[in-house]
Order: structure tokens, then sequence, then C-alpha cells
């Protein structure tokens, strides 16, 4: 598990927390889990970039993981700065009609 | 054994969860079901099967309610700390709260429901004398075979429930079908594409289940459909991830009552396929019946439901 959690990229105490639980669960569903991930780290480490870049990079890709439905509409309601779990009442907020349109689908 | 706390309480559907007004009575506690999403394991509840004989102090706090509320019917779920047909004991308290509260039902002009939840085949062995005065629902907890053996190994396989239901209509209860916990399962996989997949099997299974069940309901004894999708509390789903549990589905997100539910997008689309299909299966009167539990008012709309409180569809 260890080293799926690269060190010289930058990841936060919680981050690291949230990139543990994610491989132990995604690991319930897919035994090819780790190997993903592995493969994923060598690529995001030949990246010419610094430790804060390659982290955000990691930890965005473990997010897209963990929530494949959900990561989708992310991008597209990038431009509301909505709560991420998307729990929430979209009548409290402007375009609303947008917005429902995005939420309410797969 | 002797209740110390109280017997009848609103249930409490947590924050921001639309309310559906109904009274949970604890008669008895626990079951030896062992469902893996119970969440009876993580309550403080005596882990033995426990009937609660004081039914004095319970008749005292049904004639403090209907004194002083001004609801003119009340609706009692006696399934919700216990498996309502768990064991002759258990139908033999609930004859004796019946009583009470018809009793005072009539002195206080007051309408009663009560709903009667299981998981059992035991209303083949067990009877139950109903009250005139009261208004029974006969509820089954209904989900596919494959969950059921999955996940309430102890429980009666689907096809025994559903003949259940036959024969409770025989005996003249009005039957709830209660869809929930809605559970993915099996998941095939992490990706976008494995998810869907899961969802539209999940969505057949269902379909299979509305076939067989339009075979034997007599529509004018179904009183409500329930659809509520799986949720757990956090411990509760640290525990089933420690326990390595395909119930700690990875797309589940911490909602505003501090329960992890599948996520809105999730949700919504098994909500709308499965009104869907019951509109198909049955017809789009059957849309008067459905309600959704512990579910927010946001989703609701987001699947066209009108917001309704139980004792509103009697």
């Amino acid at each position: 598990m260890e080293n799926l959690i690269p060190e010289d990229f930058y990841l936060t105490f919680s981050q690291k927390l949230f990139i543990k639980e994610t491989i132990i669960i995604l690991s319930l569903f897919d035994n090819d889990v780790e190997n993903l991930i592995k493969k994923k780290i060598l690529e995001i480490k030949e990246l010419p970039k610094d430790r804060i870049y390659k982290g955000k990079e990691f930890f965005t890709y473990i997010l897209n993981l963990r929530y494949p439905i959900l990561s989708k509409k992310w991008g597209l309601l990038k431009k509301y700065q909505l709560p991420k779990n998307l729990e929430f009442d979209e009548e409290e907020y402007p375009f609303k009609d947008e917005i429902r349109a995005i939420i309410n689908t797969i | 054994m002797k209740r110390k706390i109280v017997f009848v309480k609103k249930y409490d559907y947590g924050k921001g969860v639309f309310d559906l007004g109904d009274y949970i009575i604890s008669y008895a506690s626990s079951c030896h079901f062992g469902c893996e999403y119970c969440y009876l394991k993580y309550a403080k509840v005596p882990k033995k099967i426990v009937v609660y004989d004081n039914l004095e102090v319970l008749e005292k706090e049904i004639k403090e309610l209907f004194s002083t509320s001004e609801e003119k019917r009340f609706y009692f779920n006696l399934g919700e700390t216990t498996d309502a047909f768990l064991s002759e004991k258990h139908l033999s308290i609930i004859d004796k709260i019946s009583e009470i509260i018809e009793r005072n039902a009539l002195v206080y002009k007051k309408q009663a429901i009560l709903e009667l939840r299981t998981k059992t085949e035991n209303i083949f062995c067990y009877s139950l004398k109903k009250k005139e005065n009261l208004i029974y629902v006969y509820a089954v907890s209904l989900l596919p075979e494959g969950v059921i053996k999955e996940f309430e190994k102890s429980t009666s396989s689907l096809k025994k429930r559903i003949a259940t239901i036959k024969k409770a209509q025989e005996l003249g209860f009005l039957i709830g079908l209660r869809f929930e916990p809605i559970i993915l399962y099996p998941v095939l996989g992490i990706t976008y594409e494995a998810v869907l997949t899961s969802l539209n099997n999940l969505i057949s299974e269902y379909q299979k289940i509305f076939t067989k069940l339009k075979e034997i309901l007599d529509l004018r004894f179904l009183s409500t459909i329930s659809l509520g999708t799986l949720r757990l509390t956090k411990s509760q789903y640290k525990d089933l991830k420690e326990r390595k549990s395909k119930l700690a589905f990875f797309e589940m997100v911490l909602c505003p009552d501090k329960k992890y539910r599948y996520s809105r997008p999730i949700r919504v689309f098994i909500y709308k396929n499965l009104i869907k299909k019951l509109k198909e299966i049955f017809d789009d009167k059957i849309i008067d019946k459905i309600y959704l539990t512990t579910e927010f008012p946001y989703i609701w709309k987001a699947v066209d439901l009108p917001l309704k409180k139980l004792i509103d569809f009697y």
C-alpha cells in the first residue's frame, strides 16, 4: 500500500488517508486496482513538473477513480462552484435549470 | 423484560430528510437475521431478542399522544426495531398493543394505521386477530434473490415473501411493498461503464420482481410502495469497509444527515427507472402509491414525486 502513495508527490495527510481508503474500497470490486494506480504513478512521475503539480494530478486521478459518475459532473459544474457531493437543493442556486439537467442524470 | 425508555416515538429522519410523519413503537428489540446492513448491530439495544411486556407504560404514552396531539390520524410502524412477524410472542404483543390503540382511538376519536413489516414467511404459521377499528398494513421488504442471499442470509426467499403477500391479501390486510434497502449488487467493476451496466442490471432485477407481483397482487389491497436506497452511518461504512463487505460501494457520499448514500445521480437513476417500470407494469395510477424513504425533498422533486406523509396515503 505504501508504494501507492508516492513520497515525491505533495499530498496532505488527509489526502493520503483518502487515497488509502479508496484503494481498499476499490479493491473490493476490482483486483487490478493497485496495478492501475502504479501505472498512473509512473506516468505522473515522468512529467516535467514539480511535486505540488504531481500531487494534485495524482489526487485528481484518485478522485475520478473513486467517483466514476460524480466526477463526470464536476467538470460540467466547475463554473457554478457547487458542493462536490451534489447533495443540495438546486432551487437555492442561480442557473437552477442548467444545474438540474446535469445533476439528476447519469 | 421491562422497557425503561419510551415505547412510542416519532421517527427521527435526520437533518434535511423528508419526514413521513410516522411513529415507531418499540415493543421488541433485535432479531436473529443478522442482515449485513442492519443498523441495530451498531445501536445501543440488547443484542439478544427481547420483547417488552410493561405495556401499561405504552398505554400511558398512547393516551398522552392521543390526548395532546391535534393530529386526527396516526401511522404506527411496528417493524422498525424488530421484525413484526419474528415469533408468536411478537404477534401476541402486537395483538395487545392493537387493543390498547383501538381502545384509546375510540375514546379520543382518532384513527390509527399499524404497519407490520416483515422479511419472514411466518404469516403462514402465526395468526393475528385484526381489530375492526384499526387499519393493518402487511409490509414486505422486497429485494432481488441474489441480494437476499448475499446480505440477508437468514431471511425468507423472495419467492416465499411474495407468497406471503398473497396470503396477507386473503386475510384482509392492506399490502405495503417495501423496496428497501435498494442495494447496487453485484457491481461489475469500477469504471463508469461498469457502474452503468450494474445499474441497468439492478433495474432489470426489480422489473422481474414487479412482474411477479403483478401476477398475485389485488390492487384494491395495495396501499403503498416505498423506494429507498441503502444508507449507512459513518461507523457502519467504516466497519463494512474493514470487513471487506460489498456493501461498502465506492461512490457513496456523506449526506446532510451524516449518512452515506449512493451519489445523487445514481439514486435518481434508480428511483426514476423503478418508477418508470412500475408504471409500465401496473399503470400510471400506481404513482399515487409511491413514496421515497429517508430521502431529501430535492430527490423527491428530481423524480417527480409530490411530498406526501404516510398517513395521507390512506
